[in-house]
């Protein structure tokens, strides 16, 4: 089913399917299971802490449905195009999210161990020039519409890159892991997918792009030992992960402020 | 002065007290632990004429009062009445008195007083607990992001005045050192953090330190924010038939008044609904809307209905269901 008229550029991806969109009411219901299972932490360990890491698995769709449900979504807030673009980058957002939990999970899996460990984390652990997400929450609510834009604008350019260095990484590591490799490349197309949504987002509200820290050189990426890369390529999913969280929640609250 | 709480530097962090009587109690705390257990922990100024003893419930006490010279003894008396320890399972020793196997009902006032004169020696007022145990710690995010709260409770009656001091830090290893989570009211079993990091893979770590005259104990909660937000349930649950329509009815609800920004941070709901009469509750959703039409019921029959809250993005638990609320559909007369 196509929309008639407005732009919808990257918006109704085909194979992306798969997630319930929450601006299309439930008509009927469905039988559904108690969703959320809150994990009691584990007893904290020297070093590598065992902590849950704790996915918000969002329901699944079929893809056919999934795509057609987005579709729908869209056609509903063609009348207003700033609403629109903020309900693609929106939808693009949980999206991403849900996929980036699987994507941590397949990462940990084939690095081994102690990272294949069930509940590794290692929240202690970063790696420079990687964005993160975590604020404290009246800095969060207090951010104008161009600086929360801006930050996503700058971390995602920022993922784009490392998902690259990661997906290199993994190729020397572990050639025999397509289904990784392919992961990787997936996020890092869905990544560019949420960058264009979100420049939309930023033209629709009039905000100016900044430019942003320089990344940090990749060439010195190739520098380092393998274990280093595996620990690098955990805080890349780790992270990006995170900041999709992060950004779920400002397109919520544009959502909000816009919509009404 | 600092003073560090051995059971809370599992990595040498410090946990300062700024407080004159909270540094009073560790002063107090350290002293007890250094001692056998029916040591007297005599706080006693020349003005306070019943100094305190607390010792352990189910141990031997030891109530001193030395022999004076050229007496055969001391006369014991608890509460102003004479001990006669021949008929009692009181034991009079050369060092005092002793009290084996001490009962809670063994608590009061006793004093040691010369045979021939009747001059009081020395006067204890004696209470009787246990050292507290490890206690027993909950956090939630009810009121997500602004703040969580977290509870405790000890294993077990301890019988005397406990303290609690509660302290957090965010991370395992921070820099920062410890912050004070906010309780309501000295001694109560809760406290808020209200600074709250959004989007933090590093954990929380909360510390209760459980005190009183015979002992500490320590218990750590590590939790990350975004994993415990469970909202209180919905309010306000109202059932309505809709008139002309036989087989539905309309719910409607509101978002616990708790839940700060339902805007910002929207909810979705499920909903659980009995017909009276069968035994089995028919659970449909999650939706975001605050309002339902239940559909395909029967005309006439009682329903019952209840509906439960979770963060739309799926972090945390659902909240409890909420009080439940019933209706029949429209009935043709």
């Amino acid at each position: 089913m196509i929309p008639a008229g407005g732009k919808w550029g990257p918006a109704c991806l085909g194979p992306l399917g798969g997630d319930p969109d929450p601006w299309a009411p439930w008509r009927g219901g469905w039988e559904h299971p108690r969703v959320g299972v809150s994990w009691m932490p584990g007893f904290l360990r020297e070093g590598m802490g065992a902590w849950m890491p704790g996915p918000p698995h969002p329901p699944r769709l079929p893809h056919a449905a999934g795509t057609l449900l987005l579709c729908l979504v869209l056609a509903q807030a063609a009348a207003d195009p700033t609403a629109n673009t903020i309900a693609q980058a929106y939808s693009l957002a949980r999206l991403l999210q849900a996929d980036a939990t699987d994507l941590l999970q397949a990462y940990l899996s084939a690095q081994g161990p102690p990272f294949s460990a069930p509940g590794f984390a290692a929240p202690a652990l970063g790696w420079a020039g990687v964005p993160g997400a975590a604020l404290p929450f009246p800095a969060w609510r207090g951010l104008g519409d161009g600086e929360r834009l801006r930050g996503n604008q700058v971390a995602y350019a920022a993922y784009e890159a490392f998902l690259a260095v990661v997906a290199d990484d993994q190729a020397q590591l572990h050639p025999g892991r397509p289904q990784l490799l392919a992961h990787l490349a997936r996020a890092r197309a869905r990544v560019r997918g949420l960058r264009a949504s979100l420049g939309a987002v930023m033209a629709a509200l009039g905000v100016v792009p900044g430019t942003g820290p320089p990344l940090v050189a990749m060439a010195t990426a190739n520098q380092a030992s393998a274990f280093e890369r595996k620990c690098r390529g955990y805080v890349v999913c780790r992270e990006y992960r995170a900041w999709l969280g992060r950004t779920v929640r400002d397109l919520t609250l544009l959502r909000a402020k816009y919509l009404a | 002065m600092r003073m560090m709480i051995p059971s809370c530097a599992m990595d040498g962090a410090q946990a300062p007290f700024g407080t004159s009587r909270m540094r009073w109690t560790v002063q107090v705390v350290l002293v007890l632990l250094t001692c056998p257990v029916f040591c007297i922990a005599d706080s006693a100024t020349e003005e306070d004429p019943w100094p305190l003893q607390h010792s352990a419930l189910g141990s031997d006490v030891l109530l001193r009062c030395a022999v004076p010279a050229g007496a055969a003894g001391v006369e014991w008396r608890v509460n102003g009445t004479s001990v006669a320890t021949a008929l009692d399972v009181l034991v009079a020793t050369e060092d005092g008195l002793v009290l084996p196997n001490a009962s809670l009902a063994q608590e009061g006032d006793y004093s040691c007083h010369h045979p021939a004169s009747g001059e009081a020696l020395r006067r204890i007022r004696l209470r009787l607990g246990l050292p507290p145990g490890k206690p027993a710690i909950e956090c939630w995010a009810i009121s997500y992001p602004q703040t969580v709260n977290c509870t405790w409770s000890l294993p077990a009656d301890v019988h005397l005045d406990t303290e609690f001091i509660a302290m957090y830090r965010h991370g395992v290893w921070a820099k920062g050192g410890e912050t004070e989570c906010v309780q309501p009211a000295a001694g109560a079993s809760s406290c808020s953090i209200n600074d709250v990091q959004l989007f933090s893979i590093t954990p929380y770590v909360l510390n209760i330190t459980a005190v009183n005259p015979l002992g500490t104990a320590t218990s750590l909660f590590p939790f990350i924010v975004e994993h415990i937000i469970r909202p209180d349930p919905p309010e306000d649950l109202q059932v309505s038939a809709i008139p002309s329509e036989s087989k539905k009815l309309l719910l409607e609800w509101k978002p616990p008044g708790s839940w700060p920004l339902p805007e910002y941070f929207p909810l979705k709901y499920l909903i659980r609904y009995t017909r009276q009469g069968t035994g089995s509750p028919r659970t449909i959703g999650p939706y975001e809307q605050t309002s339902f039409i239940l559909t395909g019921l029967r005309p006439g029959a009682i329903y019952h209905v209840q509906v439960a809250a979770k963060d739309l993005t799926d972090y945390g638990e659902y909240s409890a269901w909420s009080p439940q609320a019933s209706g029949t559909p429209w009935k043709r007369r």
